[in-house]
């Protein structure tokens, strides 16, 4: 294989661990910007205080799955897309202003969704890559997990619609799926400093998180450059191979 | 009895559940009340009219302050009471003690407000003077938190400025997390401004106690630097900038001459100590300042007379006939008053025995006629003798002449005949010898005479005309040890022999011959004249 040929796998080579750590990082700024969406909802709350319910985070479940950290990232992954559905609900009794407000937490939500999804999905490929292992069935601590996260959305769910999806409900569900995301995210910045990938993610290099910025106006986009670097990948090892 | 037992029960049974229920009503009431005490009901709040207001969480000294600002200024307040709630569950607002009753609009809720995740709820009760009662609400969390700047210190230098930035001595705890957890591990940042440039400093800080303090290097000289202070964190709102802090560097000439002018100040007082003394050394030493109590010698006031040296105070001069000494010797007798004669003792006098080697001419003290006082000297030194005979070996001296001790002699145009006594400036020290002035003749005549080959006879003013003849005979070791004298007047050694032919005569070591004899015999003698130079 002439050098030439070998810049495109230089390059797949040395970016490639920084672009699928660079999910995660864009996960933690979906999270954040999320929060700051559910926020905006929550201004005079004081009406409201009389309906406050307590939808029992199950909180219980956090020590299960911080030592394995793809256990943590399915699990958040889970969250988002349970917090993107309770947003998808209809929305009709509410004001244009709430209506618009709930709009953008949408979108928010499903950035978010997505980025917890490539996040998740880099981690499953570093296993399967790494670990050639059979799959074993999955622990039952991690359904346990799982089914109490459920349940945690459905008290959610059903109190919404108990509340006939009023202005209230939506500040209070507003608030209790922030706090959720807000656990979860101190949860895990907790793990990364105690393993020290914080400080790992600190040093990211300015042009990735340019690339970052570019590649999140459209999911399509970016989708598309990750393929493209599979293929360049590929054909360096059919390059390799022809050589030899 | 059955039934009276029945119907006991009965009423106790029907008689208990009114006595509880009353009971548990009192006790319902008061449960209420003691809760209504601590709670309060979101509801009351609810009749409350709204104002707005715009309420802040503020990090300020690491403490947690809820700041709230009300937009209708117009009425004038009394007093605030703070509450607040949360919205994770159900419970009604609370009162903090140290916050109610106020009067200034914020209260300190580091000790309260634990929950990083939670949603809180502050309802501030505001109280006017007309006895209205409005609300202020809102609702905070922890991302809210605005975080001000620690209080910092600016200290400038020649080309660096120290920035001390006060901590408290423990991290606090703040939403239940270190301070620095909170903000995300972020760091603080100074911001050096000078001018247009702008420098931003990012010191690593994870768990700083206490006073920490950051030099900012490498700067410009007399060039005015701006420092703020202020925290970047990642999670939470806009950081505050700490108002500018102004220093100007001193340059480093006026650095530098402030140290010169200390070292030229130390300088020039070590100096001028040096000076003094010395200056007081060598006036103790007296090489200076000399008090006026010169010697003689050393005055050098009376300029005059160093040039020209006064005549020496006169003397007890006689007038001396010289007379040329023969071989023969003589004993010095030392016997002025005896008049006798002894003319085989009187030596010849001879030309050969004098010099113009010798002494200071001075002045005669007495003027008298040479005729009366003579004398007669005999010398008996070997040298004398031997001068005689370098010089005319037995023939007879020619000139049998008079000296004058202690003065200038004027050979006379006679020879033969005796040197005329001159007027002595200085005191005469002889007994019996007059003093007096100057002559002032001015013609002064410097000679030796070689005692050796002379004999002198003092001319005395007596009848008997008796003249003393000394001799050098009982004391030749004397002359022998005679210094000669030169023309300053000091005796020298007896060295120089040398004769001339002007004589020269001191006034004493006046040798008579056997006695003295007023006869000017020039017949040689065979006295011993030794070396004979007359010493003073």
């Amino acid at each position: 294989m002439t050098p030439e040929r070998l810049w495109p796998v230089v390059l797949v080579a040395l970016f490639i661990m920084p672009i699928q750590s660079l999910n995660c990082v864009l996960l933690d700024n979906a999270t954040l910007e999320s929060v700051r969406l559910l926020r905006s909802i929550i201004r005079s709350p004081l009406k409201c205080l009389k309906e406050i319910k307590n939808f029992e985070f199950p909180k219980e479940i956090l020590p299960y799955i911080q030592h394995v950290e793809r256990d943590m990232k399915e699990a958040f992954y889970i969250v988002s897309i349970q917090a993107l559905s309770i947003f998808f609900s209809q929305n009709s009794h509410v004001s244009p202003v709430i209506a618009e407000r709930l709009q953008h937490i949408r979108m928010g939500l499903y950035e978010q969704m997505h980025q917890a999804q490539d996040c998740f999905m880099d981690e499953e490929e570093e296993n399967k890559e790494g670990d050639h292992k059979p799959k074993h069935p999955r622990p039952k601590f991690l359904q346990k997990v799982y089914l109490e996260l459920s349940k945690y959305f459905i008290r959610i769910n059903k109190f919404l619609g108990d509340k006939k999806y009023s202005v209230c409900a939506w500040k209070i569900v507003a608030a209790e799926i922030r706090r959720c995301f807000i656990i979860f995210y101190n949860f895990k910045k907790l793990l990364k400093i105690q393993s020290g990938m914080f400080s790992e993610l600190r040093f990211l290099p300015s042009f990735l998180l340019h690339l970052k910025y570019a590649c999140a106006v459209h999911d399509v986009a970016v989708s598309s450059a990750r393929l493209v670097l599979h293929v360049m990948f590929v054909v360096s090892e059919a390059c390799l191979t022809l050589a030899h | 009895m059955r039934c009276e037992s029945r119907e006991r029960t009965y009423r106790l049974t029907r008689m208990l559940p009114s006595h509880a229920f009353s009971i548990v009503r009192l006790l319902s009431l008061c449960l209420v009340v003691c809760v209504s005490l601590q709670f309060t009901s979101s509801s009351v709040f609810e009749d409350y009219p709204k104002e707005s207001c715009d309420v802040n969480l503020t990090l300020r000294n690491f403490r947690l302050i809820l700041s709230w600002e009300l937009k209708n200024k117009s009425i004038p307040l009394t007093h605030y009471t703070f509450w607040f709630t949360i919205m994770s569950k159900p419970e009604d607002p609370k009162a903090l003690e140290n916050c109610t009753n106020i009067t200034e609009p914020s209260c300190d809720v580091t000790e309260e407000w634990t929950g990083p995740s939670e949603i809180y709820v502050p309802l501030i009760v505001i109280y006017r003077g007309n006895s209205t009662v409005s609300l202020c609400e809102g609702s905070v969390v922890a991302t809210d938190t605005r975080v001000e700047p620690p209080e910092f210190e600016v200290v400038g230098f020649t080309d660096h400025i120290n920035v001390t930035m006060k901590f408290p001595p423990v991290t606090p705890k703040i939403f239940g997390e270190s301070i620095w957890e909170m903000l995300g591990y972020k760091s603080l940042v100074i911001r050096e401004q000078a001018g247009q440039s702008i420098k931003l400093h990012k010191p690593t800080m994870k768990s700083i106690t206490g006073n920490f303090t950051y030099v900012l290097r490498d700067l410009l000289p007399k060039t005015n630097y701006c420092v703020s202070v202020y925290f970047e964190a990642e999670t939470l709102e806009t950081s505050i900038k700490s108002p500018f802090k102004c220093t100007a560097l001193q340059p480093d000439q006026e650095s530098g001459s402030s140290e010169y002018d200390k070292v030229g100040i130390v300088t020039g007082c070590v100096i001028a100590v040096l000076f003094f003394s010395i200056v007081v050394m060598l006036k103790r030493i007296g090489y200076i300042c000399l008090k006026h109590n010169f010697p003689n010698a050393l005055n050098f006031h009376n300029f005059l007379s160093w040039i020209f040296p006064e005549v020496p105070p006169s003397e007890g001069v006689d007038k001396l006939e010289i007379i040329p000494s023969s071989k023969k010797k003589k004993v010095w007798n030392y016997d002025y008053g005896d008049g006798s004669d002894s003319d085989e003792d009187v030596p010849k006098a001879s030309a050969t025995g004098y010099t113009t080697h010798g002494l200071m001419g001075r002045l005669l003290s007495q003027a008298s006629d040479p005729a009366n006082h003579p004398l007669e000297s005999q010398l008996e030194e070997d040298s004398a003798a031997e001068e005689s005979d370098a010089t005319e070996p037995g023939t007879e001296p020619e000139l049998p002449t008079e000296a004058v001790v202690g003065l200038g002699l004027r050979p006379s145009e006679d020879p033969s005949g005796p040197y005329e006594r001159r007027e002595s400036v200085l005191q005469d020290s002889f007994p019996g010898d007059d003093s007096s002035s100057v002559n002032g003749t001015g013609d002064k005549v410097i000679f030796n005479v070689n005692l050796n080959s002379v004999f002198l006879r003092v001319l005395h003013d007596d009848s008997e005309g008796g003249s003393e003849v000394s001799s050098l005979a009982e004391d030749p070791v004397h002359l022998d040890e005679a210094p000669h004298r030169t023309e300053s007047g000091l005796p020298m050694a007896g060295e120089d022999r040398t004769q001339s032919p002007h004589p020269s005569v001191s006034s004493q070591g006046l040798w008579t011959e056997d006695g003295s004899s007023e006869k000017t015999d020039t017949s040689d003698s065979d006295a011993d004249t030794g070396d004979g130079y007359i010493m003073r």
